[in-house]
């Protein structure tokens, strides 16, 4: 079923398209094509028929890529590969998945409900991944969180405050100017 | 002949307002504030259950840990982008669990400590905020900015404070609000508060570490006769934690800002500081009080030296007829006469009343503490002695008769307040009312009344385009409470809801609500209102919802209390009951329903506790 959705996410329209989109599925399919056989089967076996793939819209395949990156997150990022070999470390899935929903959120980073969605499909991240990862789920949560927090500004209409830290270490308002 | 009647510097007719069209735009409600657009909760509703999946992961007592920096930098990013992320913090700590509770309680005490308040009892949160930039140096000549390290999570901010005695009975003595801390006596009159633990005291038991100092000094130059002068004061907080304690370097003198309980002199121009609070700077090392002004404004070759001024009579003596021009001169811009009096509201004269019956405290206690020194006709005024009142004690005198009486009007909202808590105007002191002053926070950041622009719609209110209209512009003229305003909208609804149409006034009451900690700046600046023209675009907010808001966080905030009395942790208690005292104080405005929930919180709190003793 996921490598299913993997292939119609490698051939549905986007306006984004980028060169390494090939890539980036090409990777997880490759490597999980090793790993299960029995998955391997029936994504050879779906990707003989391409009619079906263009019936279904964007939209829902989107909410589909979204749903199945969350299952993924939730239930298969728990383990971890055991064994290792260079070509596949340790948090290789975990990997994989991130990147994958990094660049969902560089395609639709204008788009405050498809980042809404995305956010919550990682967040379960933070209790299925291992500490180790953490770092790089917080670095994802703060590109998302610079685009919602920039698309809530342009809603709400607020103005970006002065930084406070700039404004305590110069020190200037804090007493009145001193010899200005 | 008639007198032309010189138009008082506070005149109330015709007040000119503050906002404008750009004020306007800058009220922004919160992203919890119904009949928004769909997208600002889309977006906004991410927020707490990521900052919770964070905090449930992480320990932010160990500053040192990588991840535990990146969010502490992803969640000044938050902050700053959307300032009214407390209600997120705010949530978290309702509704989520003890982990993530206790982590948040932590993020509360570190971004918006004023709002918060400080522990006494618990042990407090470490105060770890990994700053990019923890020391910052620059040096202009002999003049060098450093920000100096942390206060302790425990210091008071005192202000002075008049307490009233309370009509209610005495269940435990030296239990209630009012009662001192250190002698377990009620205090009427003055005193001095802490507004961030409620913590009281009487001037005479304040005995505050780093609060008071004696200076030893001759009487005069061929004399031996020794003086002592004792110094009260009490330093300012920063508004936040990580913005450290601000300090000015100049001249090896290491300057903050301070709370002046006793009259001093200046010891570059040799002036009082007047005002009742924030009245200077008082150096470190050689224990010197200053204006602002002064050292702003004097050169550098003016300054002596840290310590490297002898004190003397002269810096503790001042001629009694400079003592009142210098009054004169400071408080110029105050009603001075009978018939400026007839030009003031209720509300105007209760704040000109509450700021000249301190400064006179302060003048008391100056002389007697032997802080200031007052010649009059070749005597010297000092200890015990009765100095001759001059217009500082007149004026003081006029306005409590004048407010006694009655005669004086007040608004529709404090009337309507006063009502519900049995109060007459002439029985307290609006200034020095905790729930009245948290009252005019919450109402000041609703709405200002819209003006009809057609007074002849009423004839077609029935008609569809009226409807259509009124549709369009519901959010515009709901009552909703902002949660971001400008300065400006804070002034302005002074006016409209409490009357107080004088600028003086407005000032003065603005500031009071900043430094007890109701209100703040979005930049966390100390000082609320600067010379500066873009002033009155100053957005400032009021972190954390009070229980007079008619807003969906009050909920949230009744919630978190509960689920702050329920947790094991002691702090964490703690913080429930900063939050009840500070937030929502029993008071005859808050309906039945939230008295209900307060009281089952506090009730099974105490149970749990006496249980676990057992």
């Amino acid at each position: 079923m996921r490598l299913y959705v993997l292939v119609l996410i490698s051939n549905f329209p986007t306006s984004d398209s980028q060169p390494d989109t090939q890539e980036i599925y090409e990777k997880p399919r490759s490597k999980r094509r090793r790993s299960s056989s029995a998955v391997g089967r029936i994504g050879r076996s779906r990707s003989a028929s391409p009619s079906r793939v263009a019936t279904l819209r964007a939209t829902d395949l989107l909410t589909t890529c979204i749903s199945v990156i969350s299952s993924v997150i939730s239930e298969d990022c728990r383990y971890q590969i055991s064994s290792i070999r260079p070509s596949r470390p340790p948090n290789a899935l975990q990997a994989v998945t991130m990147s994958l929903a990094e660049f969902l959120v560089h395609v639709y980073k204008h788009e405050p409900r498809v980042l809404s969605m995305l956010g919550f499909a990682v967040l379960p991240a933070f209790k299925t991944f291992k500490p180790a990862m953490h770092i790089r789920l917080i670095a994802f949560f703060e590109s998302i969180l610079g685009w919602i927090l920039d698309h809530l500004r342009q809603l709400r209409g607020t103005t970006t405050p002065p930084n406070p830290e700039s404004a305590a270490g110069k020190n200037t308002h804090i007493y009145r100017r001193v010899h200005s | 002949m008639d007198e032309v009647q010189e138009e008082p510097p506070f005149a109330t007719e015709g007040w000119r307002k503050w906002s404008n069209a750009e004020t306007a735009r800058a009220a922004i409600r919160s992203t919890t504030a119904p009949d928004q657009d769909v997208g600002i909760y889309h977006l906004s509703s991410l927020i707490p259950p990521l900052v919770a999946a964070v905090l449930e992961s992480i320990d932010l007592s160990i500053p040192s840990n990588p991840v535990v920096q990146r969010f502490h930098r992803l969640f000044r990013n938050l902050v700053n982008e959307k300032p009214d992320a407390y209600l997120d913090i705010l949530s978290i700590i309702a509704y989520y669990t003890p982990k993530a509770r206790y982590a948040a309680a932590h993020l509360l005490c570190l971004y918006w400590p004023k709002a918060v308040g400080h522990f006494v009892v618990s042990k407090s949160f470490p105060d770890v905020i990994p700053s990019e930039s923890s020391v910052s140096t620059q040096r202009r000549g002999s003049l060098t900015w450093r920000a100096s390290t942390h206060d302790h999570p425990y210091a008071h901010q005192f202000t002075p404070w008049h307490f009233t005695r309370s009509s209610r009975p005495i269940i435990f003595e030296g239990s209630g609000i009012n009662d001192c801390r250190a002698c377990l006596q009620p205090i009427s009159g003055f005193g001095l508060l802490c507004p961030f633990c409620t913590c009281a005291v009487h001037l005479e038991c304040y005995d505050y570490p780093d609060g008071s100092f004696f200076t030893q000094y001759l009487s005069a130059p061929d004399s031996e006769i020794q003086k002592v002068a004792v110094h009260r004061f009490c330093h300012v907080q920063p508004t936040k934690r990580d913005a450290l304690a601000i300090s000015i370097r100049m001249e090896q003198h290491t300057f903050r800002m301070v709370n002046i309980f006793s009259l001093s002199l200046c010891f570059i121009c040799r002036e009082p500081l007047w005002g009742y609070i924030m009245q200077g700077l008082k150096c470190g090392g050689c224990k010197q009080f200053v204006h602002v002004d002064c050292i702003s404004k004097a050169e550098i070759s003016m300054i002596p030296r840290c310590r490297s001024v002898q004190i003397d009579s002269t810096s503790m003596t001042i001629p009694y007829s400079a003592l009142r021009q210098s009054f004169l001169r400071y408080y110029h811009n105050f009603p001075l006469t009978d018939s400026h009096l007839r030009h003031t509201t209720y509300e105007e004269l209760s704040v000109f009343y509450a700021v000249l019956w301190t400064q006179l405290e302060v003048l008391n206690h100056g002389i007697t503490l032997g802080s200031i020194v007052v010649e009059h006709n070749a005597e010297v005024v000092e200890g015990e002695d009765i100095m001759e009142p001059f217009e500082l004690h007149n004026l003081v005198h006029l306005y409590e008769i004048t407010l006694s009486v009655g005669d004086l009007p007040a608004s529709s909202s404090l009337l309507e307040y006063m009502s519900e808590n049995g109060l007459r105007p002439h029985q307290y002191t609006m200034a020095f009312d905790w729930n009245t002053l948290a009252y005019i926070t919450s109402v000041i950041k609703t709405p200002a009344p819209t003006e009809n622009p057609n007074p002849g719609i009423s004839s077609r209110l029935l008609s569809v385009d009226q409807n259509d209209a009124q549709g369009d512009d519901f959010l515009e003229d709901s009552a909703y409470p902002f949660e971001i305003v400008s300065l400006a909208h804070l002034r302005d609804q002074l006016g409209n809801v409490l009357n107080i149409t004088s600028d003086v006034a407005a000032r003065y009451l603005l500031s009071h609500l900043h430094h007890v900690g109701l209100l703040q700046r979005l930049d966390s600046e100390m000082v609320l209102f600067e010379d500066d023209p873009q002033m009155a675009q100053t957005q400032c907010c009021s972190p954390i919802a009070l229980g007079f808001d008619v807003s969906i966080d009050l909920e949230t905030l009744v919630s978190s209390i509960e689920t702050c009395l329920t947790d094991i942790n002691l702090s964490v208690n703690e913080m429930g009951f900063l939050l009840l005292s500070r937030r929502i104080w029993p008071d005859g405005m808050l309906s039945d329903y939230t008295f209900h929930r307060m009281t089952k919180a506090i009730l099974s709190w105490l149970f749990c506790e006496v249980y676990q003793y057992n």
